[in-house]
């Protein structure tokens, strides 16, 4: 249906649209463009990147980037291999891959701030986890392991797995979607000719899966390079940074600081830029296909 | 010893359906066989488990003395053409052709060499290195037959390969088909559900209904010879005319009438023309008469009806009246000039007609 | 692929593959479960229980020569004392806080007097108010009903604007070609994909102006920003579905265009609009971060539970509000989960 000429200019239903595009200028670009503004303004007005720079310049900053490229790569890797896995084992439609799919789905579900009390309850040292390794006397109760007190590479390994509990749901769903999707004939085409289990996967569902697995991957990777919950609500602040970490540091903790304001907005910028970038690498990689939103 | 035998085939569903009855049957080396017959018949389930790809659930299958009822499909030796063609999208033309080879471990210069050949025949030498979003359907399919071509089994499976070809393309492939089959005598069995194509391509026909058989034969056979009154419905275009009579006897001719109008009656022809039907009279048969074994005479007192319908064909012309009370359809040479009202008498052989017994539908033979 | 008959080995396989990865899910579920119901006292037992207590079997003793009495809780095999005192209001007040145990100081009077006149220690029940976390959390503790209210609030508000804003967009996007459509639906996917943090912080200063600042409509002002793009989105998937044709008839029968719209088309779209609806309620309710930046003295319900973790030492109160939060989230999307496989696909409802 085209735009009405006969209603006349004042009835196109294009005015409609005016609410929207205004509710977005208000409330999206005028608010993007002024924290790209701010972070490229010094407390005393002046235009440059000392902002940027003085960000670098602190060790935390750059521990931050690091932990939060080791988490989003970690995690997106070990992500891909497990769901790949189980969408390919649950495609199979045995007797309870319905309800397999439907356990699988309750992590999902959890809300970040339950997800990090969940863990908090279990990873102290008299946790659930220990409770259980206890009672399958894989460890001796007198002396516990205390996993909060990991640091460094071992305590990002430990968000991975967390986050992993918490997610691969999602990342299944889309690739069993994609398997769903493809049609069955690739893959008998394959065992009628000559290919085993294996050489299957390799050679016919995997690369046809593969703009599905990218854009999969791509989704999981831009909700990874946010992460600051679980790690403040299993470590506190400071303990393992991360770049969103920094920002509620910054905003809850040490808000009346000298930067504090500034570098809240520069890192929330970094973030910004690295989650567009990433974006316009998924809309390449998708075409004009879009998937809704993920859920967390 | 026949080179495919299918011994007792059955296959039932989980859900307790059974898709296939009771499949025997033998094909010897370089045949092509068509498993023919309406949609849900089991012809699929039937080359699925030739293939492999369904599990059977009683009997065997022995090819080339060799029982791979339980064998996985990749060790069974066997090509398959898919209905949706499974060429593989992200492979080109040349690389669809070749991995099957890859897989056998044939040496690369041997491959390259077959793909060649195969793409010259298969008329898709110029795509070699297409992909297959970038072809049309037909050469999709081709390249699907060259794929299957080029690995050389020792059984051809295909389903419904013609299917999703339009109508003038599904008629140049199906003779390339033949063609294919006519140099290279790959034992093949084919799936369909079109009768004009099973009867183009098959050496033998293998008419199923039911998930069971309803007759085997020539193209011949099985249009002329149909063993089951499924078979004489199913097979010729436009469909023979069926319908439910009486045999009678009068003045040396056999007369067939409907059980509740005695007074309406069809002229089959003279009685001694048939061989001995005296045992037959009174017997309610179901008569199939096809159409272009109807003639058309002035009237002459014998089968007078009135043309009601005139579809031409071009090559020949559908006349549609009623006889015995019911919609009756006549296949003529040519184009005829005949005008709706026209008078006209029927002209039956009744060495043509088949009778079958009307409780159990099997064919009733006079010999 | 269909194997002539699966082994008993590979059916094993699966079902401990299954099994395990059920309790991978359910096992830490569970224990988290538990610790919302679990009384302080319990919240301090190592190794942890994985399924809640309904009661403790119990001991009370007379102590004659400090004329005091001892509780006695089952631990194990044995039974460990853990109060002493002569006092019935202690004892009354130590159950409740300790054991989450209601009983009243006559009662408890009466259990004493029974103890004393027994020759032994005498066997107690003592029957735990099962849900008394949950009441201690949310009507008891300050503000939690109130961070209840206010997420409820700006989930509220968040589903209406999308639904409006999102809504007619999606209408308008299916029913109409125009020139900007490509760039639209583009910008639609990078808003929603914007992290919501870059937009937070610089909305508190326009927020703080309008006199919004630490209020639940602020915070659905945020949440819409993306959920007014993924409503559009999905409405307008649904809207393209439904036939022009259906629209005009009834405008053809004497309908006006509103009218056709809220009696032909909306109903028609409602699986869509249900779901729209869902995830707005989800991006508010489930969201800490723009809370954490936008509120100061009126949390919503996510960032209180986020604050708790710091404060106590016990688990046992967090997760109790925890659960609580919990639950209308996993109610949600599993009514979302069926339109979520279904619009994968892209596929019209």
């Amino acid at each position: 249906m085209n735009v009405s000429r006969r209603s006349g200019f004042l009835k196109s239903p294009t005015w409609f649209l005016v609410p929207v595009v205004i509710y977005y200028a208000l409330f999206w670009i005028r608010p993007t463009i002024s924290v790209i503004i701010e972070s490229f303004t010094d407390r005393s007005g002046a235009f440059g990147f000392s902002n940027y720079v003085r960000l670098f310049s602190q060790e935390a900053i750059r521990i931050a980037f690091l932990n939060t490229v080791l988490f989003t790569l970690g995690s997106a890797l070990l992500q891909f291999v497990l769901a790949f896995a189980l969408a390919l084992w649950l495609n199979k439609k045995f007797r309870f891959s319905n309800l397999m799919l439907f356990i699988t789905l309750i992590p999902m579900a959890f809300p970040p701030a339950a997800v990090g009390i969940l863990w908090k309850t279990g990873l102290y040292r008299f946790g659930w986890i220990n409770s259980f390794l206890c009672s399958l006397g894989l460890m001796n109760p007198a002396n516990p392991v205390d996993w909060m007190s990991f640091r460094n590479l071992n305590a990002i390994i430990l968000l991975i797995i967390v986050d992993t509990w918490t997610v691969l749901p999602s990342v299944v769903i889309i690739l069993l979607a994609g398997l769903q999707n493809l049609n069955k004939e690739y893959e008998e085409a394959g065992w009628v000719f000559g290919a085993n289990r294996f050489q299957t996967i390799k050679d016919i569902v995997f690369p046809i899966m593969k703009p599905t697995i990218i854009t999969a991957m791509i989704l999981r990777m831009i909700a990874a390079v946010q992460v600051w919950l679980i790690a403040v609500m299993i470590f506190g602040y400071n303990v393992v940074p991360f770049l969103v970490e920094r920002i509620a540091y910054n905003v809850d903790v040490i808000t009346f600081a000298k930067y504090a304001r500034k570098d809240a907005y520069t890192l929330s910028v970094i973030v910004a830029a690295i989650v567009l970038i990433s974006v316009s690498m998924y809309l390449r990689v998708s075409g004009e296909k879009q998937k809704p939103g993920e859920i967390t | 010893m026949s080179y495919l035998k299918l011994n007792s085939l059955k296959k039932i569903y989980p859900n307790g359906i059974t898709a296939v009855k009771n499949i025997d049957l033998e094909i010897e080396k370089g045949e092509f066989v068509v498993l023919l017959g309406p949609s849900g018949c089991g012809k699929t389930t039937t080359l699925r488990m030739l293939a492999g790809l369904e599990d059977v659930t009683e009997g065997s299958i022995i090819l080339d003395g060799k029982d791979i009822t339980l064998l996985p499909p990749r060790l069974r030796n066997i090509s398959m053409i898919f209905q949706s063609y499974a060429v593989w999208p992200h492979m080109t033309v040349a690389e669809n052709i070749a991995y099957p080879l890859k897989l056998r471990k044939m040496n690369k210069q041997a491959i390259v060499s077959k793909v060649q050949d195969v793409a010259r025949i298969c008329n898709i030498a110029d795509y070699l290195d297409r992909y297959p979003a970038q072809l049309s359907g037909g050469q999709r399919q081709r390249v699907a037959v060259a794929r299957a071509i080029a690995f050389n089994s020792k059984l051809s499976l295909m389903d419904e390969p013609l299917s999703n070809l339009d109508a003038k393309l599904r008629i140049s492939v199906r003779t390339f088909l033949k063609e294919i089959h006519v140099n290279t005598g790959a034992t093949t069995i084919f799936v369909t559900h079109d009768q004009a194509e099973a009867m183009a391509l098959a050496d033998r026909i293998v008419v199923m209904n039911e998930g069971s058989i309803e007759q085997v034969g020539s193209t011949r056979e099985i249009y002329n010879e149909c063993g089951s009154l499924f078979t004489a419905q199913f097979m010729g275009t436009p469909p023979a005319n069926i319908q439910r009579v009486v045999l009678k006897s009068g003045h040396g001719r056999l007369i067939v009438t409907t059980k509740n109008d005695e007074t309406t009656t069809l002229d089959l022809g003279e009685l001694k023309t048939c061989p001995d039907m005296e045992h037959l009279m009174g017997k309610e048969v179901f008569l199939a008469v096809r159409p272009e074994n109807i003639d058309i005479v002035t009237p002459n007192g014998i089968n007078e009806t009135s043309i009601e319908i005139v579809e031409p064909q071009g090559a020949y012309t559908i006349l549609v009246t009623h006889v015995l009370g019911i919609e009756w359809k006549i296949m003529l040479e040519g184009d005829v000039d005949m005008q709706i009202g026209q008078k006209m008498s029927l002209k039956i052989d009744p060495c043509k007609v088949m009778l079958y017994d009307a409780q159990t539908t099997k064919r009733i033979y006079f010999a | 692929m269909n194997r002539p008959c699966k082994s008993l080995w590979s059916r094993t396989i699966y079902f401990l593959i299954l099994v395990t990865i059920a309790g991978i899910v359910l096992l830490p579920i569970f224990y988290f479960l538990t610790i919302s119901f679990a009384s302080n006292y319990e919240a301090y037992q190592f190794p942890a229980k994985i399924f809640p207590t309904f009661s403790y079997p119990a001991r009370l003793r007379y102590n004659a020569d400090a004329e005091n009495y001892t509780l006695l809780i089952k631990k194990g095999a044995e039974f460990e004392a853990i109060k002493t005192t002569s006092d019935v209001l202690d004892f009354s007040l130590y159950c409740k806080n300790q054991l989450n145990v209601l009983i009243s100081t006559p009662s408890v009077q009466a259990l004493f007097d029974k103890a004393k006149s027994a020759d032994t220690v005498i066997q107690i029940k003592l029957k735990k108010d099962f849900f008394r976390n949950y009441v201690v959390f949310f009507i008891l503790a300050e503000g939690t009903m109130h961070a209840l209210f206010n997420s409820l609030k700006a989930a509220g508000w968040t589903i209406l604007i999308s639904l409006v804003l999102g809504g007619v967009s999606g209408y308008i996007m299916a029913r109409y070609k125009f020139r900007f459509n490509n760039v639209f639906s583009t910008s639609l996917l990078v808003v929603r994909m914007f992290p919501a943090v870059a937009l937070s912080l610089p909305l508190v200063v326009y927020i703080m102006r309008m006199n919004l600042y630490d209020t639940p409509f602020a915070l659905a002002i945020v949440y819409s920003v993306p959920n007014i793009a993924l409503t559009a989105w999905i409405t307008s998937s649904i809207f393209k579905g439904i036939s022009v044709e259906l629209e005009e008839a009834a405008m053809v029968f004497g309908a006006t265009r509103l009218k056709t719209l809220l009696t032909i088309t909306f109903p028609m779209a409602f699986p869509a609009i249900v779901a729209s609806s869902l995830y707005a309620f989800l991006a508010a309710w489930n969201d800490s971060i723009t809370a954490l930046i936008m509120t100061n003295n009126n949390p919503t319900l996510a960032l209180l539970v986020y604050r708790t973790v710091g404060s106590s030492t016990i688990p046992n109160l967090p997760a109790a509000g925890a659960v609580v939060l919990l639950v209308p989230s996993l109610i949600f999307t599993f009514i979302i989960k069926n339109y979520i496989n279904q619009l994968w696909g892209n596929v019209a409802l």
